[in-house]
């Protein structure tokens, strides 16, 4: 057996126990350093199972005081007929699944919580998003988004999970 | 199965998925766009970025994203050259160098099926040069890589859906059929007033998922009929949930699994 041999045998069965251990919560400071996700995560719809849809909505506070209705921004889009074949459209609702399950993560840590989540990259990025996906109000000043998280398929049920502060827009 | 026949499957279905995958991004370039999803505005934000500012102004605007995917698909179609072909070690190497920018660029909206295809990348990178330097042990260890995580992959995702009381009871299947994400509605039309199905489809997919490990030890026939149910479980995924990557992606692990039966077989 060749030098190089033992040395690749050696990274891919460590490369396979760091992907084990990382798949528990108490080993999640790996996923800390590593910066080009080499270390997968296994636990596909487990032990969450996904089970909501996320809505993103803003509104716009003007001038006078007054707050516009709530206005939903376009994410979600219909799968394609054929979507087992075809589905780009699934970015999108990954994305901004992924920036809200870190918003609620990071909303339950302790150094983080309401008044650092501001701060946050997957906040400042669904306010990003928001913001210039809805055109404002003529006379918008300020605005806030929500996320809304709905169940069900014909009857589907809402509720406000996340309430940010207004800012300006 | 030998490793060189192991690779010609792998690095096919390889190919595939580089190729879905690099077209489903390059539909979704306004996600990269000032003001879409991926914005490098915000994203840029992270305070643990590794290189420079000044390399980062040249490797993350849209036209270098266009210029990797367009590359990985060049690299995809000439993967699928016939073995031997002198491009296979260059071209895994790209499409895995692929994998890792397009993960830190884009941070969020990654999936399985990504992990996945970074894996068989670094795995059919292993092979390649395994085969090109004559030497059967570097290739096996590519062919571990790719088998060792997809084992792990499946045991895995079986282990955290028993521990969860939702897969348990059974309402996951229901639960994910009724979203606008994931779901169908003629699956929720067909198992809203069936919940004793709900329940065994969910209990199946966590057994079956969990003993996933013994197909490394079955007969060879045994091991094949195996591998042919959860090829089948991951087409049901693409129709019903529109996971299409993923069947590329998992499927190509299959021959590594099929080496390592045999490598197993022969130590036992």
């Amino acid at each position: 057996m060749s030098l190089v041999s033992i040395l690749l045998y050696s990274i891919v069965t460590l490369w396979l126990v760091i992907t084990l251990l990382a798949q528990h919560t108490r080993f999640r400071p790996f996923s800390s350093i590593d910066a080009f996700h080499v270390i997968p995560r296994w636990t596909f719809f487990a032990p969450n199972p996904g089970i909501r849809d996320y809505h993103l909505v803003i509104r716009d506070r003007c001038r006078d005081g007054r707050t516009s209705g709530w206005k939903s921004v376009p994410i979600y889009s219909a799968r394609p007929r054929f979507g087992y074949l075809w589905h780009p459209q699934k970015r999108s609702s990954k994305i901004m699944n992924d920036a809200i399950q870190s918003i609620k993560l990071l909303l339950k840590r302790e150094n983080v919580g309401a008044t650092g989540l501001p701060f946050t990259m997957p906040y400042l990025l669904l306010l990003y998003c928001a913001a210039h996906a809805v055109p404002p109000e003529p006379d918008a000043v300020e605005f806030q988004i929500a996320i809304i998280e709905s169940t069900g398929h014909d009857k589907r049920r809402l509720e406000c999970s996340f309430l940010s502060s207004f800012h300006r827009r | 199965m030998d490793i060189t026949s192991c690779l010609v499957i792998t690095k096919i279905l390889l190919a595939a998925w580089s190729l879905l995958s690099a077209a489903e991004w390059l539909s979704n370039l306004h996600l990269f766009r000032a003001n879409g999803l991926l914005s490098w505005k915000v994203l840029g934000l992270r305070p643990s970025l590794i290189s420079s500012s000044v390399i980062r102004t040249y490797i993350h605007p849209e036209s270098f994203i266009i210029s990797v995917l367009l590359c990985r698909i060049v690299a995809s179609v000439v993967l699928l050259v016939p073995y031997p072909n002198p491009a296979d070690l260059p071209c895994s190497v790209f499409i895995l160098l692929s994998c890792l920018y397009l993960s830190r660029r884009t941070r969020f909206g990654g999936d399985g099926s990504d992990q996945m295809g970074m894996v068989i990348a670094a795995g059919v990178t292993i092979m390649s040069a395994g085969l090109v330097f004559n030497d059967k042990d570097v290739a096996l260890s590519g062919v571990l890589a790719i088998g060792g995580q997809a084992t792990s992959a499946y045991f895995v995702a079986g282990a955290a859906k028993l521990a969860s009381p939702v897969w348990r009871e059974g309402n996951a299947l229901l639960g994910v059929m009724k979203t606008q994400s994931y779901g169908h509605a003629f699956a929720v039309d067909f198992a809203e007033t069936r919940p004793r199905f709900c329940q065994f489809v969910c209990w199946t997919t966590i057994v079956t998922e969990m003993l996933f490990p013994l197909v490394l030890f079955l007969p060879p026939g045994l091991a094949i009929a195996g591998l042919l149910c959860f090829a089948a479980f991951h087409f049901s995924n693409a129709y019903f949930m529109g996971l299409n990557a993923f069947v590329w992606s998992f499927l190509a692990t299959y021959p590594s699994i099929m080496v390592l039966n045999a490598v197993i077989r022969d130590w036992m």
